[in-house]
C-alpha cells in the first residue's frame, strides 16, 4: 500500500492511468485493481457510474472487493456497512437506530470513463484529463513483470510513438491495424498493458495483433 | 536478505506485554510420552517434549536452547516464553461431570492473531458472514451488553444476546442465544454460549491463538459441552463450517496486524467489546502484532483562483480550479470547504456548483462589516491567479435520499449551498422550489444564474418586514407532506423562524435541515472543573472552570486539530474512553451524544469528575 516516489517520472502519481477495461466492470459488480501500489475496488452502480475506491472498509479494514453492490451502494461483506457513491457510510446494520459515524468514509479516488477504459488517479487534483481513444476497441490485456517507465522506454526504443499521454503508445505503422498500448503502472515492478486495435477488426487480425505484441514483450523483457 | 519469517533466530526480546502469558500450541494428546513437538511461537521455533512420566518440558531452539515453561491445561498444551509465568486461567467447569471435551483442530489463519480474537468477540458479523447459521439479515441489531476488565486482568463481555437460526450442532431451530465472552489473555478467548435461560448447560468454546508471526497464526479450536448424542465429527464439522466462513474475511484485512490507533478504523456502538479489547491492549503497551500509528492527515488541496466577480452588493464570487489543469475532487450539494486565507485564518464557505461544473469550485463571500479578517481578506487581498490551500469538500448539510420534494429556504449569503442543491435537483428532475429572502433585490446574489437556470422554480422575497417574513415562512411550512424535506441556510433569526414554524406545523426534526456557520446563541463558556486523562500518553491534567479542553491541551503542547472551535465543524472530534462528556456542540446528533463514544473537546466538557480521552 506504499506509494512510490515517482514524481520525476511521466508515470507520476498525479496523472491519470487506465485501471480496467469498462467491460470488465459490469453493472452492479465490484472488481479489484492496482495503481501505483494502491489496491483499488472498482464498482459500477446499477445506474452505470464507476467508482475507484481504496480497497478497504473504514470500519475493520477488510477489502471491499469481497463485498457487493446493492441499491447503488457498496456493501462490505464483513458487517454489512453500506457506502454511497461519495464514499460516505449510509448504514450500519448493527446499530440501525443511530446515524452512521461521520468518520466512516471510504477514500474515493478520481475516476473517469472514456471509450471503454476506466481511468483513475491517486491525486486529489490530477493533472489534466484522461485521453479519448476514438475508433479503437480493446483486444487483450497483459500483465508484465517490469516497471511502467522502463517498459515505456523499451517501447520508445522499439519505435513506438507516444500517443500524447504517458500511458498511451502507438505501434510504428501507418496502417489501420497498428496497435495502441495503454500502460497501467500497477506497482514498482508490475505493469498492466491493455492492447487496443482499430474497431471493427476481424478476429484473425485481432489475434495477429495480440501475437505481435506478445512477441515484442518477450523480446523486451528478455533484455531486462 | 533473510526475513523474520525464515526459521532464523531473532534477537528481539519477546514483547514484555505478553512475555509471561501462556499460549496454546496443541492438544495434550499431540505429545505422547517420549515424543517431541516442534512448533513456532512469536517468531521463535520451540520444542516441547513429554518424558516417560508424562511431564512436559520445552525450550526455544536457539543458540542458548533457553528453557521455557510448558503445562497441560483444559485438554491443551500451553507454553510460556517468559521467565515469570503468570498463573494459568481457572476453569473449574471444565471438570464438571457430564462435560465432554472435543478438540476441533489446529487451523492456520493468515492474519494477525489479535484480528482472530477480535472477530471471535464480535457479534455484528453473524448476519453477514454466518448468514442463516449464527444470524439473519432480518435481525442485525446488536443489543447493548456489559464489558469489564476484571481484577485478574481478564476481559469479560456479559449480557450479549443474538437471534440465531442454528446456534450449534444440537440446535433445533431459531433461538435467542446468550453469550458470555471471556478473554483470559490477549490471545486466548473463551465463549460461554447457551440458549436463553439455560445457563447450566453452556457450551464453552475455546479459540486459543498460537501467534506464529505478527501477521500469521494457528488457531486451536476446542469445545467443552454436554451433548452426548452428536459424534465428535459432527460437532467439529459444524464449528469448522463457522471458522471456514470467518477465514477468508480474516485473511482479507488490509492491515493484518490490529490497529490500536483510533484514527485508522471507525467503530460503532456495537463494537463495545472490541473497543474495550483494544483499550486493554493499549493499556498493557502491546507492540508485537499491532499496526503502527497512522500517518498524518493528508495535506490540504492547492487551488488557483481562476475568476473573481461581483454577484451582488458586497458579495464576491470566486471560481477555484486545479493549478495542474485537471478536475477537482467531486463535491455533493450542501458541501463546504475550509479555505486557508492569507494571514493564517481558516474560513468555511459553501460550494454553489451544480453537477455540470466539473473541474471547478465556486464560492461566494459577503463582505462582513464586523469581519474578523476573513471576508476582508477574500475581498481585498485574494485576486485571480492567487493560490489558496483548501480542504476537501465536507458535507454536514446533505440532501436526504428519501425526500420526494424539497423546500429550499435561503437568507442573504445563505443562498450558496441552496443554489448548489437547486442546480443538482433540477438536473435530476426532482420536485423543489427555492425561496430566497433578501434585504433588497440588489442584495440578491446570483440573479443571472437563478433566472437563467431555475426560471419558475425560485421566488425572491426582497425587502420583507419581520412580520411579512414570518407570515411567508409560516405559509411555506404550512403545506408540505411527509415526503417533503426543508433545507435552510441564512441569518440566525430566519433559521429560528423556520425551526419554530416547522415545529408548530408538525414537521419532525429529521425533515428540517439547517446549515449553521455561526453557532446559534453564545457558546456557554466554562463550567465545573474536572480531571482529564490522555490515554495514549497516560498524562493527567486539570481542566479549570474557565478553560476548554482544547485550551488546556494547547497549554501542555498536545497537538489537536481544531477548526471552528465553536462546536460546529467536527474537526476536533475525539473518542471517549471513560467518563461522561457534557456535550455542548451542534455537530453530533442526539443519538451520537447519547452513546458518549465521541465528543468535541473544543466546547464540550465533562459531567463526571474524571474524563479519559483517546488522545
Amino acid at each position: 500500500m506504499q506509494l512510490h516516489n515517482e514524481s520525476r517520472s511521466v508515470f507520476a502519481a498525479n496523472g491519470w492511468f487506465p485501471v480496467e477495461l469498462s467491460r470488465r466492470v459490469p453493472q452492479g459488480e465490484v472488481v479489484q485493481s492496482t495503481l501505483h501500489g494502491q489496491e483499488l475496488a472498482l464498482w459500477r452502480s446499477v445506474a452505470g457510474t464507476v467508482q475507484a475506491w481504496e480497497n478497504r472498509c473504514p470500519h475493520r479494514s477488510v477489502r471491499l472487493t469481497l463485498g457487493f453492490v446493492a441499491d447503488d451502494q457498496l456493501v462490505c461483506r464483513y458487517h454489512g456497512w453500506r457506502y454511497g457513491s461519495d464514499g460516505r457510510c449510509t448504514g450500519v446494520p448493527s446499530t440501525p437506530a443511530l446515524a452512521p459515524p461521520p468518520a466512516a468514509c471510504v477514500r474515493a479516488y478520481m475516476c473517469r470513463e472514456t471509450d471503454g477504459v476506466v481511468w483513475a488517479s491517486l491525486a486529489l487534483a490530477p493533472r489534466g484529463y484522461p485521453p479519448g481513444l476514438p475508433g479503437l476497441a480493446a483486444c487483450r490485456s497483459f500483465t508484465l513483470d517490469t516497471a511502467a517507465d522502463r517498459f515505456a522506454d523499451a517501447l520508445g526504443a522499439a519505435g513506438f510513438e507516444s500517443g500524447g499521454h504517458p500511458a498511451v503508445w502507438q505501434e510504428p505503422s501507418g496502417d489501420t491495424e497498428a496497435a495502441t498500448l495503454l500502460l497501467q503502472p500497477m506497482d514498482a515492478h508490475t505493469t498492466g498493458v491493455h492492447l487496443f486495435v482499430a474497431a471493427p477488426l476481424p478476429a484473425a487480425r485481432r489475434l495477429a495483433a495480440a501475437q505481435r505484441m506478445k512477441a515484442l514483450f518477450a523480446k523486451e523483457l528478455s533484455h531486462a | 536478505m533473510l526475513e523474520d519469517k525464515d526459521t532464523t533466530v531473532i534477537d528481539r526480546p519477546v514483547d514484555p506485554a505478553i512475555a509471561n502469558d501462556w499460549f496454546a500450541i496443541g492438544q495434550s494428546s499431540d505429545a505422547a510420552p517420549g515424543q517431541t513437538l516442534r512448533r513456532r511461537l512469536m517468531q521463535r521455533d520451540i520444542e516441547v517434549c513429554r518424558d516417560g512420566s508424562g511431564t512436559l518440558a520445552a525450550r526455544v531452539v536457539d543458540v542458548d536452547a533457553a528453557p521455557c515453561a510448558a503445562r497441560d491445561h483444559c485438554g491443551c498444551i500451553f507454553v510460556c516464553l517468559g521467565a515469570a509465568p503468570k498463573p494459568l486461567f481457572a476453569l473449574p467447569d471444565f471438570d464438571t461431570p457430564g462435560r465432554r471435551f472435543v478438540y476441533m483442530g489446529a487451523i492456520g489463519v493468515h492474519t494477525g492473531g489479535l484480528r482472530v480474537v477480535e472477530n471471535f468477540l464480535d457479534m455484528a458479523h453473524f448476519p453477514f458472514v454466518h448468514s442463516h447459521i449464527l444470524g439473519t439479515e432480518e435481525a442485525t441489531e446488536v443489543r447493548e451488553y456489559e464489558v469489564e476488565l476484571d481484577e485478574r486482568q481478564e476481559l469479560w463481555a456479559r449480557g450479549c444476546k443474538f437471534v440465531q437460526p442454528m446456534a450449534s450442532a444440537a440446535s433445533e431451530g431459531q433461538a435467542d442465544i446468550d453469550y458470555v465472552y471471556r478473554v483470559v489473555n490477549p490471545f486466548s478467548p473463551l465463549l460461554y454460549k447457551a440458549p436463553a435461560g439455560h445457563a447450566g448447560h453452556t457450551d464453552i468454546i475455546f479459540l486459543f491463538v498460537q501467534p506464529t508471526e505478527e501477521d500469521d497464526c494457528t488457531v486451536h479450536f476446542a469445545i467443552s459441552l454436554f451433548d452426548d448424542t452428536h459424534s465428535a465429527g459432527e460437532i467439529t464439522a459444524f464449528q469448522q463450517t463457522i471458522l471456514g466462513q470467518d477465514k477468508p474475511i480474516l485473511e482479507s484485512h488490509v492491515y493484518k496486524r490490529l490497529p490500536l490507533d483510533a484514527r485508522i478504523e471507525v467503530p460503532s456502538r456495537a463494537d463495545a467489546g472490541s473497543s474495550a479489547y483494544r483499550r486493554w491492549l493499549r493499556q498493557i503497551g502491546l507492540r508485537w502484532g499491532v499496526e503502527p500509528m497512522a500517518a498524518a492527515a493528508p495535506a490540504p488541496l492547492m487551488v488557483e483562483v481562476a475568476d473573481k466577480r461581483s454577484v451582488a452588493d458586497g458579495v464576491a464570487a470566486f471560481t477555484l480550479r486545479s493549478p495542474v489543469g485537471g478536475p477537482l475532487p467531486p463535491m455533493t450539494p450542501g458541501a463546504h470547504l475550509d479555505v486557508h486565507l492569507p494571514g493564517g485564518l481558516i474560513r468555511q464557505y459553501s460550494l454553489c456548483d451544480g453537477p455540470a461544473d466539473d473541474g471547478c469550485y465556486t464560492i461566494a463571500v459577503k463582505r462582513e462589516a464586523a469581519s474578523r479578517g476573513g471576508s476582508a481578506a477574500m475581498h481585498d487581498v485574494v485576486q485571480p491567479g492567487d493560490l489558496l490551500h483548501i480542504s476537501l469538500p465536507k458535507n454536514n448539510f446533505a440532501l436526504d435520499r428519501s425526500a420526494k420534494r424539497s423546500l429550499l429556504i435561503a437568507g442573504g449569503i445563505g443562498i450558496t449551498p441552496l443554489l448548489s442543491m437547486a442546480r443538482h435537483l433540477a438536473a435530476r428532475g426532482d420536485d423543489f422550489h427555492l425561496h430566497y429572502f433578501c434585504r433588497s433585490a440588489a442584495h440578491a446574489a446570483f440573479r443571472t444564474e437563478l433566472d437563467d437556470e431555475l426560471a419558475g422554480r425560485w421566488t425572491l422575497h426582497a425587502g420583507f418586514s419581520p412580520e411579512a417574513t414570518r407570515d411567508t415562512v409560516e405559509r411555506l411550512l404550512g403545506s408540505g407532506d411527509a415526503a417533503t424535506h426543508s433545507y435552510t441556510c441564512g441569518p440566525l433569526p430566519l433559521m429560528q423562524l423556520v425551526e419554530s414554524a416547522g415545529a408548530a406545523a408538525g414537521w419532525p426534526r429529521k425533515r428540517l435541515h439547517f446549515e449553521y456557520f455561526k453557532l446559534a446563541g453564545p457558546v456557554e463558556a466554562g463550567g465545573m472543573p474536572f480531571e482529564l486523562t490522555l490515554a495514549r500518553s497516560g498524562r493527567t491534567v486539570q481542566v479549570p472552570a474557565d478553560l476548554s479542553i482544547v485550551d488546556v491541551l494547547r497549554s501542555i503542547d498536545v497537538a489537536i486539530d481544531t477548526n471552528c472551535e465553536q462546536g460546529v465543524c467536527g474537526t476536533c472530534l475525539c473518542t471517549v474512553i471513560d467518563g461522561s462528556p457534557e456535550h455542548r456542540d451542534q455537530y453530533l446528533s442526539a443519538g451520537e451524544k447519547a452513546t458518549n463514544m465521541q465528543m468535541l473537546p473544543c466546547v464540550s466538557r465533562s459531567r463526571s469528575q474524571t474524563l479519559v480521552l483517546d488522545l
